[in-house]
């Protein structure tokens, strides 16, 4: 049940009406387990008995964590949380992509190797909710959080509908002090909420699906009938389908979270406006960055270490976090090219001091340099194959006329301009935020962009159902 | 862009949100209420929306019209510049729209080889960007899946 269909309009309506005629805080946490759950079984009923089991596991094994009296039983009872959560992710996520590697390993040894294929279905947000039990089963063993008495609470945390699916992923001690006490949602948190929703929304429909996915698709689809020109608009396009997408998902979320009178952490601030891939990461699905930091990066001993034993650091946090996009070498490329960035800025950093700030001009300049390559790096991971990504790489540098022309110019033109839009906004607003955006805004103005912005999404929306990209993670 | 209110209400904008969005409500009922008045006294009426239901009814029509079918294959071009009503009183045919817009044509061609019931004529728009099989998530491979 995504938030771009009827369905889920009706569902959040239905919702907020229950919900906020309850008095019982208990009855009202009950009731959003309940439409938690039923939001999830809208995609496979079946998978919901997966997600409790995640929730009981963890929840009995965090509490045998804290009672345990040595730090050797807390120790078997986090890798006992670790083996079933990653164990159950790498069967869902990775069981075929294993399975095909290891056929081609023993095809290279010349080893007859052909098992009956394993066709899983991944269950969707299965990514999320893990990465969520596991920060609670670490933050416990580390002494951070202490287990909630309530399991309702808990289960709420791993399930609470908003962001079930595609995040934010969100940290226990951001949530669950928020059900102790009775949420009241003030007018001005509903009100902001639904214009969240509503930005999201049009992030997403119209951004997204509308402008720019149906070139993305169309070059991506077979890269080589394109000219070089198509192919660079695809790119760039790219870059802002999926912030759109994405970033839309995370608004989206948070407001309808507001409107239940729950706060989510932020995912994206402006990442397009970012000076140099440390920044990028530090504003790009933040919630992610910031986990693989925590419970990753820091484990394996973050920078406190040598640099050389920091840049494989963050080589393994970047290759496995290309990894948990999805089970694909082109992740792991397209991660590792990250990884292989920040490192070399990590030594450009280190060993080139500025003895003056930058200049507004070389600012920006080099904002648009990190944007460009962050946009070709994204060729691998929305590329279908490897010959793909390459192909799309080799029509860069070709002749504009080489090929006739597949896409009408004003698509590109609209394409080109989105882009310019976007960037152009996230650098105006890079220290600052789209609250206090609207916050400046007459009560006239901020009802006009929401008017638009809601007629756009029924006039333009170009009707394709189009998943959120970041479901199949 | 701190797309949310992460820290403190502090952040949240302040505003008449009552006022905001019952205004919101009233300006876009009123223009759809226009819109869609509008466009009716233009002539225009609701048309049906493609699903894979429909696809699938076609698609049965299609084997069994025999040699009398002319079967449309294709993308939108396909789908909605011809006029079926002068296409059949001009080949005296009967066309069967098995289009699918922004898809590639050759699942639906496939299938159609395929099929020894199909004798009838087949009409085809090519996209050369569409002439590589087997494009991945494309909606015409889920429609056949879905009729076989």
């Amino acid at each position: 049940m995504p938030f771009n269909t009827y369905t889920f309009l009706l569902f959040f309506i239905v919702l907020l009406v229950i919900y906020h005629s309850v008095k019982s805080w208990k009855y009202q946490k009950t009731i959003l387990l309940t439409a938690s759950y039923l939001f999830y079984s809208a995609w496979n009923p079946l998978f919901v008995l997966l997600l409790m089991f995640s929730t009981i596991v963890d929840w009995l094994l965090a509490k045998k964590i804290f009672q345990s009296p040595t730090k050797h039983t807390k120790k078997w009872y986090l890798i006992t949380s670790l083996v079933v959560n990653l164990g159950l992710l790498s069967y869902f996520k990775y069981g075929d992509f294993l399975l095909e590697n290891s056929i081609y390993i023993f095809g290279l040894l010349q080893i007859d190797f052909k098992p009956a294929t394993l066709d899983i279905i991944l269950p969707v947000g299965i990514s999320f909710y893990t990465f969520q039990t596991l920060s609670y089963t670490i933050d416990t063993y580390r002494g951070k959080i202490q287990p909630s008495k309530s399991f309702l609470d808990y289960a709420l945390y791993v399930s609470f509908f908003p962001q079930l699916v595609a995040g934010p992923i969100v940290r226990a001690n951001d949530f669950l002090p928020q059900c102790k006490t009775p949420r009241k949602t003030s007018i001005n948190q509903f009100g902001w909420g639904l214009s969240l929703l509503t930005i999201g929304l049009f992030l997403k429909i119209i951004i997204a699906d509308t402008i720019l996915a149906p070139i993305v698709d169309k070059v991506y689809a077979a890269p080589e009938y394109f000219s070089s020109l198509e192919t660079w608009t695809a790119i760039l396009a790219f870059s802002g389908q999926i912030f759109a997408d994405f970033s839309g998902y995370s608004t989206a979320a948070i407001g309808v979270s507001l409107c239940l009178g729950f706060i989510l952490p932020d995912n994206f601030k402006a990442p397009y406006a970012a000076l140099g891939f440390r920044e990028f990461w530090q504003r790009w699905h933040i919630s992610l960055s910031t986990w693989l930091r925590d419970y990753l990066y820091i484990s394996l001993g973050g920078n406190r270490v040598s640099s050389i034993r920091t840049s494989i650091n963050l080589m393994i946090t970047m290759l496995l976090g290309g990894l948990w996009h999805g089970a694909s070498w082109l992740f792991v490329i397209w991660g590792g090219l990250h990884g292989l960035y920040l490192i070399v800025e990590h030594f450009i950093t280190q060993y080139i001091k500025l003895e003056k700030p930058l200049n507004t001009i070389t600012q920006v300049l080099l904002i648009v340099l990190t944007f460009l390559i962050v946009s070709l790096t994204w060729v691998f991971f929305r590329a279908e194959s490897l010959q793909d990504a390459l192909t799309i790489f080799s029509n860069l540098h070709q002749s504009p006329t080489s090929h006739k022309p597949q896409i009408e110019g004003v698509e590109l033109l609209l394409a080109l301009a989105t882009i310019v839009i976007l960037v152009s906004w996230h650098i105006i607003i890079k220290n600052s935020s789209i609250e206090s955006f609207f916050q400046k805004q007459q009560n006239v103005i901020k009802g006009l962009i929401l008017t638009l912005m809601i007629m756009a999404i029924f006039l333009f929306a170009s009707g394709d159902d189009r998943a959120f990209i970041y479901f199949q993670f | 862009m701190h797309l949310s209110t992460s820290s403190s209400n502090d952040r949240l904008p302040q505003a008449n949100w009552i006022a905001i969005w019952l205004g919101i409500l009233v300006v876009i009922f009123s223009i759809i209420a226009y819109f869609e008045w509008h466009i009716r006294d233009l002539g225009w009426s609701p048309s049906v929306v493609d699903s894979p239901d429909l696809w699938v009814e076609q698609r049965k029509k299609a084997s069994a019209l025999g040699d009398k079918a002319l079967i449309l294959v294709g993308a939108s071009r396909m789908q909605l510049d011809m006029d079926i009503q002068v296409l059949r009183e001009k080949t005296k045919l009967e066309p069967i729209q098995l289009a699918i817009d922004g898809t590639s044509y050759l699942p639906v061609l496939e299938n159609l080889a395929n099929d020894p019931q199909i004798t009838g004529t087949v009409l085809v728009s090519v996209n050369a960007y569409n002439m590589r099989q087997g494009i991945p998530k494309d909606t015409s491979i889920q429609w056949v899946n879905y009729y076989e």
